[in-house]
């Protein structure tokens, strides 16, 4: 393992950073939630983020938390599903199959909440979870596992999901 | 501008954004600031309410007009427009729809591999069933669909190779044979199925001198097989019903006598008793149409 600051990771992944972004903005627009500043991407730590106020009610806080994860990881599987094909199966090696890889796993590596996305869903969870909310109580094991994640970044671990997603599952469905 | 009434110090003119909601009790913030200390408002259940018709961002008043609100803020539109602008700007909005495009090209552009892949997962399937027919049928689509892999089109040819002998099409399936072989593995046999299809291909157009000559090289690869010695004799068989030489005789015994000693099946015996027909009548006619006309074999009067 090599080390690459986090901010070239950025750059050579920013569709990524975008889409998460996207993906929380649309879920606070979805949920009716007020955003009072947003960063798409920026050349900096966090490469993109969304400040909205505060949320109330669990189920909000966990889609706009968890909306990056289900969105990037959704259209990193629908681009590179098909781009898959090309490349392993028929062993053609064409520009345009590549990129479109590269942009799918791009987008899966930006799919796991950062640690600020769990902490808001391990905050609200706690609260929530006492009145016996089934969701905020199946965060908290999720939660944990988005901090190992990300404590993993130093070891490509976005990598290897985004790869696990838009390699892996296609290899799984065409063999 | 809307107003509340302080139910504390009974002011009829508080505007609602200097109202605060305690227990659903309403108070002006001033009477909050003098009568409660944070610690008691904990626990109690404190609403900001927000003037319809006010808008939350600029401030300004709009008199008797309810504004539409973003999230639960009223918002007047040049506000609510600015606050569009900055969370989905126009470049975000066009890099997603972007990005849907990429996903919907990419499905499109690459579909013609899905096709290709589901094709060939059939060939396959076909293949291991022994239809050859339907495995060339559908190698050649996925050839039409993925023209860069020229692997499909050879095995599309050897399928179709395989299909014509299968159908005694010999002169056919040679043409097949003969544009993969350079292309194909070992192990698919290819140059002993041209030498299957070439025999046939000469018995077709009653090449006999031909058909002798493939049938030799035919032995040549194996003649411990009965089956090679019996296209020997059925070379001979024709050699002899055309020119009848003796040495055509005598071959035509020996090769005779070495099938039935190598295999001595039923299958066999039926094959060398269409070779004695030829032989003895004269007549060359095609195994389908012995079988048609002698059912039961052919008995000599």
């Amino acid at each position: 393992m090599f080390f690459i600051p986090g901010q070239l990771i950025a750059l050579a992944t920013f569709p990524g950073v975008i889409v998460h972004e996207f993906a929380h903005m649309f879920f606070c627009r979805l949920r009716k939630v007020a955003v009072l500043d947003v960063c798409y991407f920026r050349f900096g730590n966090p490469a993109g983020y969304v400040v909205h106020e505060k949320t109330h009610d669990f189920v909000t806080t966990f889609l706009i938390s968890m909306g990056p994860f289900f969105v990037n990881t959704l259209l990193c599987l629908l681009i590179c599903l098909p781009a898959y094909l090309p490349i392993k199966f028929f062993e053609i090696d064409h520009p345009l199959s590549f990129a479109l890889m590269w942009l799918g796993v791009s987008i899966g590596m930006n799919a796991i909440p950062s640690n600020q996305d769990a902490q808001n869903v391990w905050e609200e969870a706690k609260t929530h979870a006492k009145s016996g909310n089934v969701l905020a109580i199946l965060s908290f094991p999720i939660v944990v596992v988005i901090y190992i994640f990300n404590a993993l970044r130093v070891v490509w671990a976005d990598l290897f999901y985004g790869i696990a997603i838009g390699v892996g599952i296609p290899s799984l469905i065409f063999g | 501008m809307r107003h509340v009434t302080c139910s504390h110090c009974n002011r009829t003119d508080v505007p609602v954004n200097e109202s605060l909601h305690i227990d659903d009790v309403v108070f002006c913030h001033t009477c909050v600031n003098a009568t409660f200390t944070e610690d008691q408002l904990k626990g109690r259940n404190v609403v900001n309410e927000f003037d319809p018709t006010v808008c939350s961002s600029c401030s300004k008043d709009f008199g008797d007009t309810t504004l539409a609100k973003v999230a639960q803020y009223p918002m007047c539109p040049a506000c609510a427009k600015a606050i569009e602008k900055k969370s989905f700007p126009t470049w975000v909005k066009a890099f997603f729809i972007g990005i849907l495009v990429v996903v919907v090209f990419s499905t499109i552009y690459n579909w013609r591999f899905i096709e290709g892949y589901k094709e060939m997962n059939a060939a396959t399937r076909a293949m291991q069933a022994k239809d050859y027919k339907t495995a060339a049928r559908n190698l050649s689509a996925a050839f039409g669909h993925v023209p860069e892999q020229q692997d499909l089109k050879h095995l599309a040819h050897y399928c179709q190779g395989v299909t014509f002998l299968e159908e005694d099409n010999s002169t056919a399936a040679l043409s097949e044979l003969q544009a993969c072989v350079d292309f194909m593995p070992e192990d698919y046999e290819i140059p002993q199925l041209i030498v299957r299809a070439r025999l046939g291909a000469t018995f077709d157009t009653k090449n006999y001198d031909q058909y002798l000559q493939v049938a030799k090289e035919h032995l040549r690869v194996d003649s411990t097989e009965g089956y090679r010695w019996s296209v020997m004799a059925s070379a001979y068989a024709c050699w002899y019903a055309t020119t009848k030489t003796d040495s055509a005789k005598i071959q035509y015994n020996i090769c005779r006598s070495n099938a039935l000693v190598l295999d001595n099946s039923a299958e066999m015996m039926a094959q060398i008793n269409r070779m004695d027909h030829r032989f003895e009548t004269g007549e060359i006619i095609t195994a389908e149409e012995f079988a048609k006309r002698f059912p039961n074999g052919w008995i000599k009067n």
